[in-house]
């Protein structure tokens, strides 16, 4: 089952369409919604349907945005769908997960795009010039506005006489019935050389919901997606996990403490929406709900560098075993023994103690050893 | 950075500069009261980190050939050592340089590195 997060701003009409379309399939989930407006309509819309969101205040989305990498890490988020979300992705997002962050835009990119050319002024931008035509493009994010590459792209009609707001009705309708499908064709594309996250087994969507084959839609199609043919199975795709991390990644740590962060960082509407006296949404849990033994807890320290050290300055044969202790506490991890790992730390700690005292028993009881055996 | 961190910091940071200041005064080829080492004095072989003492202490002075002399293997495990301990705070911010760094095959290069040294030292 794929991991789904969406990144929303508004209302989320969008979110609500997506959850509701892959509900009680097993091609994806959606594990977050992550917004950046403390009183974002799409937390209490999302609210019924038990998917947790979470409100990540602005300045950790301009400045630290590493944190929400962390995050969606830590969720062995897939892919990132973009519903309605106002804020240019930082680049730092963009580049910890290429090709796998979505956009919706409800214009024909790459006409009617770019800074400021969102909601109502796009559909006010096309009827102004006259347009016969408009729809709505869904393509992966780069960090420039509504430029990445188009995945997918569905047609309206516009008649005579139509108004931005009549537009904006088609435009959603569009908006829903293309979103979902371009979703499960991005997951259909995920590359397959995607390194596989420990402890997983590969997914294995062997019956995807069926969802229609993507046609230009008609503006008429009011339809909600519907239960067309269904697809041949989706490839076997490994949940994605950061590679390069592998060596020193402890999930559960990065996911508490970005989960901190953005706690303290967020201001008392964490979550709440204005004036709302009811019960506050619920709260992200503790620690991040984790596959695979030798993930369950952080890796231990190495005590790498004092090791060396400790040999060099201190008490050589005390410091070598230490590093051999120190060796063995990564190579232990990451072939499953935690328990082995955590022995191996604590006994190099032991060795680079006992290495400093030795060295300084040895440098205090240096003078009057050399004076009682003239050095 | 919370209370504690910044306590070690702190700590850390006053007894390198006691031992800067120690190193830069204190030669210790001439004082004889100064701390030798344990290995060499009931052995009679070098150790590793023979030297080290005037080697900071030349290198504090800017004698870069008489560090060299005597302790090499320090004089250019110095940096490396650095940059570990700088990469080691900041290992989730720089994966890509922290995973080689402190991958088992590197603990072992250093170790066998420091094996050859204590050889060459002694049989030279």
């Amino acid at each position: 089952m794929y991991k789904i997060a969406i990144f929303a701003s508004g209302s989320g009409t969008n979110a609500e369409n997506i959850i509701k379309t892959f509900h009680g399939g097993n091609l994806l989930r959606v594990v977050k919604v992550y917004t950046d407006v403390a009183d974002a309509g799409v937390i209490e819309r999302l609210r019924p349907y038990g998917v947790e969101t979470e409100y990540v205040e602005p300045r950790v989305w301009r400045q630290d945005p590493g944190l929400v990498v962390d995050a969606l890490r830590a969720e062995g988020v897939d892919l990132v769908v973009l519903a309605g979300f106002m804020r240019l992705v930082d680049k730092r997002i963009v580049e910890a997960f290429p090709r796998r962050i979505l956009n919706l835009h409800p214009a024909l990119l790459p006409a009617y795009g770019g800074k400021g050319m969102y909601g109502h002024h796009v559909h006010e931008a096309v009827i102004a010039a006259g347009e016969k035509k408009s729809g709505v493009t869904v393509h992966y994010i780069d960090e420039h506005y509504d430029r990445g590459e188009i995945l997918m792209q569905a047609e309206v009609e516009i008649e005579e006489g139509e108004t931005p707001q009549t537009l904006e009705a088609k435009i959603h309708q569009a908006e829903y019935a293309i979103y979902p499908r371009a979703i499960a064709e991005a997951l259909r594309r995920m590359p397959p050389s995607v390194p596989r996250k420990t402890g997983i087994p590969p997914a294995l969507p062997h019956s995807a919901p069926p969802v229609p084959e993507p046609h230009e839609t008609p503006a008429d199609a009011s339809e909600a997606p519907q239960q067309g043919s269904v697809p041949p199975p989706l490839p076997e795709v490994e949940s994605v996990w950061a590679q390069e991390l592998k060596m020193d990644y402890d999930p559960e740590e990065a996911a508490r403490r970005a989960q901190q962060q953005m706690q303290n960082g967020a201001p008392a509407g964490h979550g709440t929406p204005a004036g709302n006296g009811a019960t506050p949404p619920p709260n992200p849990a503790g620690p991040v709900n984790l596959q695979g033994p030798e993930q369950s807890e952080p890796v231990p320290p190495n005590y790498f560098v004092l090791s060396i050290v400790m040999t060099l300055l201190c008490c050589t044969p005390a410091g070598i075993v230490a590093i051999v202790f120190s060796s063995m506490v990564n190579s232990r991890y990451y072939s499953g023994d935690v328990e082995g790992a955590k022995r191996a730390s604590r006994n190099a700690e032991i060795w680079i103690i006992v290495s400093f005292c030795l060295g300084v028993l040895s440098t205090t009881l240096y003078l009057p050893f050399s004076m009682l055996f003239g050095g | 950075m919370n209370r504690k961190r910044l306590i070690i910091l702190i700590m850390i940071t006053v007894a390198l500069i006691a031992g800067a200041t120690y190193s830069f005064f204190v030669d210790p080829s001439e004082a004889s009261w100064a701390p030798k080492c344990m290995v060499k004095t009931l052995t009679g072989y070098d150790c590793p980190g023979c030297g080290s003492q005037r080697m900071f202490h030349a290198l504090l002075h800017g004698d870069i050939g008489a560090a060299w002399r005597h302790n090499a293997f320090l004089l250019l495990a110095l940096p490396v050592i650095i940059l570990m301990i700088i990469v080691e705070a900041n290992r989730r911010r720089w994966p890509r340089l922290y995973r080689p760094l402190f991958s088992t095959a590197s603990i072992l290069t250093w170790t066998a590195l420091l094996a050859a040294w204590t050889l060459l030292r002694n049989l030279l």
